[in-house]
């Protein structure tokens, strides 16, 4: 209180500045943002989303898609539906569970020529 | 009776013929794939932010017969710390929309499967394509058979001229010009 008046100026400027720093620096460093938090551009069956994207592949790239359809093989990091989609979990101890017809939601990140499947990241059930 | 021992005979040696065909054919046709192998790469220059990004999601399949090697990744599934690096990478360096990929078509040389039970060295060379644009590249690969997964690394470099890839003077200091690629990749066998 019994700063002088210059002091308390400074450090009100100090204080000031820092708040916008830390401010710009969050806003320039944030990290990626989690699907969980993204706006959802498709919800249906796998059948639907593979014509969907046999139209146009790069329209989808990127989209957060919630996918229904059945399991036919998994491996240690996902799973694939319906023979055509394969599917990366974020958390593949998820895999484990096993239930032939399923809901998923995850990221689709491209048509994949070498395997002729769609493929999509970052999923995690729905049910 | 002659004519149908005769007869016997020559169905049995079909039956191993068709056999030693089909064993054969398999050791031909033997592939090993993964659909999440993991591609890195740094672009960071020293006392700057550093610049590096991982993709583990890319698509390598293997030919054992023929060491012939090809890989598949998405621009968009290389995942950075920061979100707006990110962003910039795919928007304004890698015109992500437009090339969605990078594909590597080559050959592991002289590969044989069974000599891969301790790690050993082999040359890998090929194309890699990115932006639609092709370049020679030449590695050296570490490849080794572990638990029947077939493990494959291997470094090199490009530079972001070698595929017409433009950075602003702004942030060119801070943007190294080689960039150092790594990946390692477990392929397991197709059934």
């Amino acid at each position: 209180m019994s700063l002088p008046k210059k002091s308390k100026i400074i450090l009100l400027f100090l204080l000031i500045s820092l708040t916008v720093i830390s401010g710009v620096y969050n806003y320039i460093m944030k990290p990626p943002k989690n699907i969980a938090s993204m706006k959802i551009n498709f919800t249906g069956t796998s059948n639907e989303f593979i014509k969907l994207v046999e139209e146009s592949s790069i329209e989808w790239l990127g989209k957060i898609v919630i996918l229904e359809g059945l399991v036919t093989s998994k491996d240690a990091k996902g799973i694939m539906l319906n023979n055509r989609i394969y599917c990366q979990f974020i958390d593949p101890t998820e895999i484990k569970v096993f239930q032939q017809k399923i809901k998923i939601k995850g990221r689709f990140i491209g048509y994949d020529d070498l395997m002729s499947e769609l493929k999509l990241d970052q999923c995690d059930f729905q049910n | 009776m002659e004519i149908r021992w005769l007869l016997r005979k020559l169905d049995l040696m079909n039956k191993i013929f068709l056999l030693l065909l089909f064993t054969t054919f398999n050791l031909v046709s033997q592939t090993y794939l993964t659909r999440t192998g993991s591609t890195e790469f740094k672009a960071s220059v020293d006392a700057f932010e550093p610049i590096k990004a991982s993709n583990n999601s890319t698509t390598v399949i293997l030919k054992t017969n023929s060491g012939n090697l090809a890989a598949q990744l998405f621009i968009t599934a290389f995942k950075f710390k920061v979100a707006l690096m990110q962003e910039h990478f795919n928007e304004n360096y890698m015109d992500t929309n437009e090339y969605p990929k990078a594909i590597f078509i080559g050959n592991l040389n002289n590969f044989n499967l069974s000599k891969i039970s301790e790690v050993k060295q082999y040359s890998l060379s090929g194309k890699l394509m990115i932006r639609g644009i092709e370049k020679e590249i030449s590695t050296i690969a570490n490849v080794n058979l572990d638990d029947e997964k077939i493990i494959i690394s291997a470094t090199f470099s490009v530079s972001p001229q070698d595929f017409n890839i433009k950075i602003p003077y702004a942030v060119r200091k801070k943007i190294a010009n080689k960039i150092n690629i790594s990946l390692k990749y477990e392929l397991t066998e197709k059934k």
